[in-house]
């Protein structure tokens, strides 16, 4: 049995490589992108991550870990929107356009993890 | 001003994403059963209750950021937004989940959950950011 105390630590111990990750992405990839632009990639690549990871049955700690702690904390909702609104202020289609690019990354992003979990070319439902 | 690849600013997004991704966590078990007994009803995929339970997380941390973001305007890159900015905020707040949630709605049929979550995720999450944008600058002198 996995006590309450090791719950927190599995997702802290995913957290903490996931939020650096996503901070050096920011550092490195940053420069060379629009804003918000390493973001988007990290939460189509923490999407792809989470699509396939939800298919396979594992372990309850790493679900944890890989999940909620490392994919959770990887990708941020709180900088989509942040970006959303700044653009927003240069326009009002920017934002817009904004959105549905980070949501037509996403959504994409995680139906090809779940199909690449179950295997290519078999059923359509999640199991 | 943290030197961009210093230690002391991995240390700081560690120490905040490390207690962001826990609280969402804990969180979100909380506020599930809120919303649990319409999933079930509905025969939703998934967590019971979870997928909005994410949301008002999700909203709670672009309220939180926007506020950051507004009083750390003279100074955007400092300490202090690497640790909650970077670190908590980005961390509370999650992306991946509420993507795999709404592909888990659309390929079991669900189109219409799987568009309220998604509005209703975007419009607290902007509505609560921009609020909490305008307090920030409000705050600040």
């Amino acid at each position: 049995m996995t006590t309450e105390v090791q719950r927190v630590l599995w997702v802290a111990a995913g957290a903490v490589p996931g939020g650096l990750l996503r901070w050096q992405a920011a550092i490195l990839l940053g420069p060379d992108l629009p804003p918000g632009g390493s973001d988007l990639l990290v939460n189509g690549l923490g999407s792809l991550l989470l699509g396939w990871l939800v298919t396979r049955p594992s372990r309850q700690d790493l679900q944890l870990l890989l999940g909620a702690g490392f994919c959770g904390s990887l990708t941020t909702f709180s900088s989509w929107m942040l970006v959303t609104a700044r653009l927003q202020r240069q326009g009002f289609v920017m934002g817009l356009l904004w959105l549905a690019l980070g949501l037509a990354v996403g959504l994409a992003m995680a139906w090809l993890g779940q199909r690449l979990g179950q295997g290519l070319g078999q059923g359509q439902r999640p199991s | 001003m943290v030197e961009s690849q210093s230690l002391g600013g991995a240390l700081l997004v560690a120490l905040g994403a490390a207690p962001g991704a826990c609280l969402r966590w804990w969180l979100v078990r909380q506020w599930s059963p809120a919303w649990a007994g319409r999933h079930r009803q509905h025969q939703l995929p998934g967590n019971a209750g979870a997928p909005w339970a994410t949301m008002a997380v999700n909203g709670m941390a672009s309220g939180a950021l926007g506020v950051l973001a507004g009083v750390l305007a003279p100074h955007p890159q400092g300490e202090a937004w690497l640790w909650l900015g970077v670190g908590f905020a980005g961390s509370l707040s999650t992306f991946s989940t509420l993507m795999v949630d709404v592909t888990l709605l659309l390929r079991t049929g669900h189109r219409q959950e799987a568009l309220g979550l998604t509005g209703a995720s975007v419009v607290a999450g902007y509505g609560l950011l921009a609020l909490g944008l305008a307090l920030g600058e409000a705050l600040t002198p």
